[in-house]
């Protein structure tokens, strides 16, 4: 069955990189989740999103015949997809990073409906991410979101492993910072 | 108590630590609180970092993927293949024009440093030229005819001689260089028409 699989999916590879346009909106539809996900990580927009995603798979079709089949197509084109929602955020200067140092992070004010304490939180949570570097958010939107081994993200950024580790730590050790131990532990409380 | 593994707790939380050093973190993990805690906030980040909802209206894929094949440009970008041909179009003259400047230059100044020493222009500088052959059986036998009365003309005649021979040089360069570029003209001319009618093919058919 995967086998089988993994035969449609170069199959379709081999015809788009010929020009075919049908397989390649086949590709698209198969990574079309995979691709917003990360995209959506990265811009923390919707709109901004589909836009990056859009301009990832164009951006694929046009360096489709460099691509190489021996190598993931999935990792391949979430590099393209990084670049495409990194490219986005710097032309969009109203998520910029720097403007949600002003927003409130700390769970100070949660509101009398658990409903709107919890979309407080994730608002919170999400502003946290932007508010990271771009090269270690990147690497942890892939590792949370996508479930990239460190060898995957690490080709599909074309970095080392040790600095896809030490990122990865960033990350994190800067969230927790962030989003403070009050945070936390109310998240376990939830969980 | 053995120095606490922080470093390693990301690590150790993804599934992506083995052999001696997933051991030295888990017997580390056994005896430290510090450590167990600050796992536990790792695990509950990322349960946290997870369980993130995407706000916001998506396309459905098929609407996502009929949009962008919409926007999709006609052409792919070629290949390194493609590429290192398609240079080749553009190196192959720039090449022709390149040897027809060099063996220019080098008849020139060659011809330039000859006349030179032999007018004695350039003194024992070119010394080593004049020790070259200089001119040929037809000058000997002029010379001789007037019975060494236009030995003065020698140099002259040497020059002269000099000259046609480098005349006649550059003309055969030329006219090498002038056939390869015609040729290399007449096969990009064909290849832009066979690819004119190729692209108004695919026009065709994409209307």
């Amino acid at each position: 069955m995967l086998a089988s699989s993994t035969e449609a999916e170069s199959s379709l590879i081999s015809r788009a990189q010929r020009g075919d346009r049908g397989a390649y909106g086949e590709l698209v539809r198969l990574y079309h989740a995979g691709v917003i996900n990360v995209v959506y990580r990265l811009c923390g927009d919707a709109r901004l999103a589909e836009d990056a995603a859009q301009e990832a798979f164009i951006r694929g079709w046009l360096h489709l015949p460099s691509y190489n089949p021996r190598s993931s197509l999935r990792n391949w084109l979430y590099q393209i997809a990084v670049n495409a929602a990194l490219d986005t955020l710097r032309k969009e200067t109203k998520v910029s990073p720097n403007a949600l140092e002003d927003l409130p992070l700390a769970a100070s004010d949660p509101g009398p409906e658990a409903a709107v304490i919890q979309a407080e939180q994730r608002t919170q949570v999400q502003r946290a991410i932007l508010a990271l570097p771009p090269s270690s958010r990147v690497v942890l939107v892939l590792r949370e979101y996508e479930g990239l081994s460190y060898q995957e993200i690490a080709s599909a950024l074309e970095i080392p492993i040790g600095t896809v580790m030490s990122r990865l730590n960033f990350a994190r050790s800067r969230l927790k910072e962030i989003l403070g131990p009050q945070f936390l532990s109310t998240e376990v409380e939830n969980g | 108590m053995a120095e606490h593994v922080n470093e390693w707790l990301g690590a150790y939380l993804d599934g992506e630590l083995y052999g001696w050093r997933l051991q030295q973190v888990e017997r580390h993990l056994a005896e430290c609180q510090a450590c167990s805690t600050e796992l536990e906030e790792l695990r509950s980040l990322s349960s946290m970092l997870r369980g993130l909802p995407m706000e916001g209206v998506f396309s459905p894929a098929d609407r996502f993927a009929d949009q962008v094949l919409l926007q999709l440009p006609r052409q792919q970008e070629r290949s390194l293949g493609s590429k290192t041909m398609k240079a080749g179009w553009w190196l192959a003259p720039a090449t022709l024009l390149g040897a027809w400047v060099f063996a220019q230059t080098v008849m020139v100044v060659s011809w330039l440093v000859w006349a030179g020493a032999q007018t004695g222009m350039l003194g024992q500088a070119a010394a080593w030229v004049q020790d070259a052959p200089q001119y040929n059986l037809w000058i000997h036998t002029t010379l001789s005819l007037f019975n060494g009365r236009l030995a003065s003309a020698q140099p002259a005649l040497s020059l002269a001689e000099s000259w046609g021979q480098s005349f006649l040089a550059q003309m055969t360069w030329l006219a090498a260089l002038a056939g390869l570029y015609w040729t290399w003209l007449a096969s990009w001319w064909f290849r832009h028409q066979r690819l004119a009618d190729q692209n108004s093919f695919v026009h065709i058919r994409a209307d």
